[in-house]
């Protein structure tokens, strides 16, 4: 790939983020505000030789133990971002190429040295890649926040903070275990994502009613035409369990990218996203 | 071929959709795919979402059950044994 190609890829994904950074950069630092702001609501209940007593107790529980090990435990502290993560993706892959239809930017986009292949992968691109990394930061912002209230705290209670200095290096390993969790994810979702994209390519009106009723319809479809149900088992399969893509310990990490139903999925996902990059040349 | 697929939207929307359910149809019989379900485990009831009717009809003779052997505290004290009871019952009738 020449350089030519990279600069032209980079400029795309800069649009993305900064055309939607409400969704990438606004929602996440909204949600580590209100964690922030409810950590500090609870801490200010507590008496302070209690608090002071819990800290010692965690700087004992994190001390010498290996932050790879701890890592898991940060990953409950995580849940809210990644929720964040899945509703803001949605939100923007159903309005994405809607949006370039409707304010009709896609015919700025068509006259540029642009091809509807790179637009349509930097759009893929952001959700796979990009947007985790801006929701890891503002963990990382918000964790690094949190240590510095708890080492002022620390140091005004003379509690020994070497612990806490273990458990800092445990929120920094879960970031890894965050961002691959969240890109394993958008692999195993590659299918929604690409019908939601599809679907933001193709309708005039109401994109979501189209993805939401079209999947509806074409279930029934495959039932009343072949008579079976692999549509809805598929789908079930791959929504039920959240164990499958997200990823608790480093070891499980190439085996949960390189198995059999991640890889079909990307397969599946790409014919979706190939009708997506054909449906863009109806710019009506 | 090509013109015909790219008529329009909806004969471009309709070959990607085919094409698309043909893949899981036949991957789907090729590989003999089953729903994997999420069975909720805990020490207070089996929950499997293939088997709905089975939990149902489990649950109820445990309240029947329940509502023959008296007062609250019995039915406390009885959860365990019922549950075992109607196991014992839903194995053996597989």
């Amino acid at each position: 790939m020449d350089r030519f190609k990279i600069v032209q890829f980079y400029a795309l994904l800069r649009r993305e983020v900064l055309e939607h950074r409400n969704l990438f950069i606004g929602a996440p630092a909204v949600v580590a505000l209100l964690i922030l702001v409810a950590t500090f609501w609870v801490a200010m209940q507590i008496d302070e030789t209690q608090l002071a007593e819990g800290l010692s107790y965690i700087s004992v529980l994190f001390d010498g133990l290996s932050p790879f090990d701890m890592a898991p435990f940060f990953m409950l502290l995580a849940i809210p971002f990644m929720l964040t993560l899945y509703i803001s993706s949605v939100i923007y892959l159903i309005n994405t190429l809607f949006q370039d239809r409707k304010e009709m930017s896609i015919l700025f986009w068509q006259s540029m040295p642009v091809s509807n292949l790179q637009t349509v992968l930097s759009k893929v691109f952001t959700i796979v890649i990009v947007a985790p990394i801006f929701y890891v930061l503002n963990i990382f912002a918000m964790y690094l926040i949190g240590m510095i209230l708890l080492t002022i705290l620390g140091v005004s209670n003379d509690v020994d903070l070497v612990g806490i200095g273990w458990m800092f290096l445990a929120a920094i390993a879960s970031l890894v275990l965050i961002y691959f969790s969240a890109l394993v994810t958008s692999l195993w979702l590659l299918p929604s994502i690409g019908w939601l994209l599809l679907f933001s390519a193709f309708a005039k009106k109401t994109p979501l009613l189209w993805a939401g009723g079209v999947f509806i319809l074409v279930g029934f479809f495959e039932d009343f035409i072949f008579g079976t149900q692999y549509l809805a088992d598929w789908v079930q399969s791959r929504a039920a369990n959240p164990n499958q893509y997200l990823i608790f310990e480093f070891q499980s990490l190439l085996e949960r990218i390189f198995n059999y139903e991640t890889l079909f999925g990307i397969v599946v996902g790409s014919i979706l996203i190939t009708g997506a990059v054909y449906m863009r040349r109806f710019t009506d | 071929m090509k013109n015909i697929i790219l008529k329009n939207r909806y004969t471009l929307l309709v070959v990607t959709l085919v094409v698309y359910i043909g893949v899981l149809v036949a991957e789907g019989a090729i590989t003999g795919r089953e729903v994997r379900v999420f069975e909720f485990e805990n020490p207070f009831f089996d929950f499997n979402v293939n088997n709905f009717e089975g939990f149902r009809e489990s649950r109820e003779s445990r309240v029947s059950d329940d509502s023959r052997s008296g007062s609250g505290e019995d039915r406390g004290e009885n959860r365990g044994e019922n549950r075992d009871d109607s196991r014992d019952e839903d194995s053996g009738d597989a």
